[in-house]
């Protein structure tokens, strides 16, 4: 006989999007996600022709959100940033979350030497802020939007390879894993149906939560001029050009500022909701109640 | 007494730590891609000058002499010269060491300042509620506006609002008590969402608690047991908080100090990072993740004096 887990609860999305907080998150995101993309298309203005004669201009028809020091049509730089910031962000943390659950799971299954080694520098890694290591990372490769990158993936890092191998942990000694093994489940049948879907879930809120902070961190790095290099421009460097000119026409600033808190706040609580809503699945797979 | 041990074995357990950190900073010279000295004089610099440069940094020795070297003058404070100004780098940091440190400080206040009042009217309110259970969740979700605001992305927010819009504070520099105002609630704003929900959940914890009811029978006034007990009780968990967010709170002023263009360690370091000095950047991170050990290490430590209960392991 083979004990397999108790099937998760029928209609998982149906569950996920039932949730206040996931569900404000996801609309969000959409609403930010449809402006950068249609809006880019959609929208005919340059983003990096420069008007020496219009500078600093505030709104108007011809320009909707005004124009920066060079003259700069700002609605099409804060969308046009959009595409930049965002997929970047994006894949960053999606390469740090790789590497970085792949090394938790090794952690976690080979237990040992291994595991002792891994742990102790992520658990050195995370006693520091992730900024710390991104400065590290960008001063030893150089300041451009590549090392950047890396950097921000470095630090998305750690955190995933703790989540991983915790839950891996967790499992080994979790009792219907226990009575599979007994029944002599075979391992590529006890990872997929046991072991895999529990980290994944135990791992999509990190990840989520990732993004928006990989967002941040690579805005952070362009703002203080040592990310994405001009006349590339994501929002990062958008926010230096509009804080110089500040006191003038504020929306150079304040353009990307709104857009990217929109972005991190939407991806935030989908996050945190998706955190609450598959944490009750996981309970539920674990007292084995449906 | 109970306090020094725990302090001698909390100090024991960071060794490995700054040897660690000691050790990576160490690294970043030798991790540069390419040839360091040319990263650092740039691509046409004159072959004997670079020649010059690089046994005045001391990388014709061997990896493990350079190693011993600056271990050990990292440990009597011998940080190297900052290639750019010339200047001992440990005299650069610690010059800018102390802005930093008082817009950090100024950050936690703010945080508090918004955390409390929010933290114990949100637990107040659940109490008369009768403590449904969606409170927590709508709590949650009301505070990861706070929590999910980037710090410079509020500043810039901050800026606009307060000091070009209605002009109650400067713009920008340290000048005087008005110009941390702003960058300090910058920094705090994210951190007092999660300071909210620990004050929030360890008031609701004790609000009921044996001791309240001890103070409730022996007729003490409510305002008063709440803001002498129940308030003293929640500070050791936020105390907790506050050692752990402490990294994230100095990182995040690194980069406010960029909008407020007050100097400071970040600006140090961005300089640094751009000018590719080497040398002053291992200096620079080195000092700011032992600022971030020691800090949290005095926090736990504070932590442990005031509440008897936490395990001293």
């Amino acid at each position: 006989m083979t004990i397999t887990a108790p099937a998760p609860p029928r209609d998982r999305i149906g569950q996920l999007l039932h949730h206040r907080t996931v569900l404000a998150g996801l609309v969000m995101l959409t609403a930010v996600l449809a402006v950068t993309i249609i809006g880019s298309a959609v929208y005919p203005g340059d983003p990096v022709t420069t008007h020496p004669l219009n500078i600093l201009q505030g709104p108007s028809s011809e320009y909707p959100l005004g124009t920066d020091q060079l003259g700069r049509d700002v609605l099409a730089r804060v969308l046009h940033a959009g595409l930049l910031s965002i997929p970047l962000g994006m894949m960053a943390i999606t390469g740090g979350a790789i590497v970085g659950s792949t090394i938790g799971l090794i952690a976690g299954f080979l237990g040992g030497v291994t595991d002792t080694i891994i742990s102790r520098i992520v658990d050195v890694l995370l006693s520091f802020p992730g900024l710390l290591i991104a400065l590290l990372v960008v001063a030893i490769l150089g300041p451009d939007s590549t090392s950047a990158v890396l950097a921000v993936s470095i630090t998305a890092t750690p955190s995933h390879a703790r989540v991983a191998r915790s839950t891996v942990l967790n499992l080994r000694s979790a009792s219907y894993v226990e009575a599979a093994r007994v029944s002599n489940t075979r391992t590529p049948a006890m990872l997929r149906r046991h072991i895999l879907p529990n980290v994944r879930d135990a791992l999509i809120p990190i990840f989520v939560i990732g993004m928006g902070n990989g967002i941040i961190v690579l805005a952070a790095l362009s703002f203080l001029g040592i990310g994405v290099q001009p006349p590339a421009a994501d929002w990062g460097v958008m926010l230096t050009d509009g804080v110089r000119s500040i006191r003038t026409t504020p929306l150079v600033a304040l353009a990307p500022a709104v857009m990217m808190y929109a972005t991190v706040l939407s991806i935030n609580l989908l996050g945190e909701g998706l955190g609450e809503v598959l944490s009750r699945f996981r309970r539920t797979s674990y007292l084995g109640a449906e | 007494m109970r306090i020094a041990r725990f302090l001698v074995r909390r100090v024991l357990a960071a060794v490995p730590v700054v040897l660690a950190v000691v050790t990576v900073t160490f690294a970043i010279i030798h991790l540069v891609p390419g040839d360091p000295v040319q990263v650092i004089m740039g691509a046409d610099a004159d072959p004997q000058r670079i020649a010059e440069a690089r046994e005045a940094l001391g990388l014709d020795r061997p990896l493990a002499v350079q190693f011993a070297d600056y271990l050990g003058g990292a440990l009597t404070g011998d940080l190297g010269t900052s290639f750019f100004t010339r200047q001992p780098v440990l005299e650069l940091v610690l010059e800018k060491t102390p802005q930093t440190l008082q817009l950090a400080v100024a950050g936690i206040g703010a945080a508090l300042l918004i955390s409390t009042p929010l933290g114990v009217l949100a637990a107040v309110r659940t109490q008369r509620r009768g403590r449904k259970a969606g409170d927590q969740t709508a709590f949650t979700m009301w505070t990861s506006i706070l929590v999910a605001t980037p710090d410079f992305l509020i500043g810039t927010i901050l800026v606009y609002l307060f000091a070009v819009r209605w002009r109650w504070f400067p713009v920008a520099g340290s000048e005087g008590v008005p110009s941390i105002v702003l960058p300090a609630f910058a920094l705090g704003l994210s951190l007092a969402g999660i300071q909210a929900r620990v004050v929030r959940a360890s008031v609701l914890d004790s609000i009921d608690g044996p001791f309240v009811r001890t103070l409730r029978s022996a007729g003490i006034r409510e305002r008063r047991i709440l803001f002498r007990h129940v308030l003293r009780n929640a500070s050791i968990p936020v105390l907790t908080l506050l050692s752990v967010e402490f990294g994230r709170l100095l990182a995040g002023a690194l980069i406010i100090e960029n909008i407020f263009a007050r100097p400071g360690l970040g600006t140090l370091i961005v300089d640094s990072i751009s000018r590719r000095d080497l040398p002053a950047i291992q200096g620079e991170i080195l000092i700011v993740a032992v600022i971030i050990l020691v800090v949290n290490m005095a926090m736990d430590v504070q932590a442990a004096a005031i509440d008897p209960r936490v395990e001293l392991h």
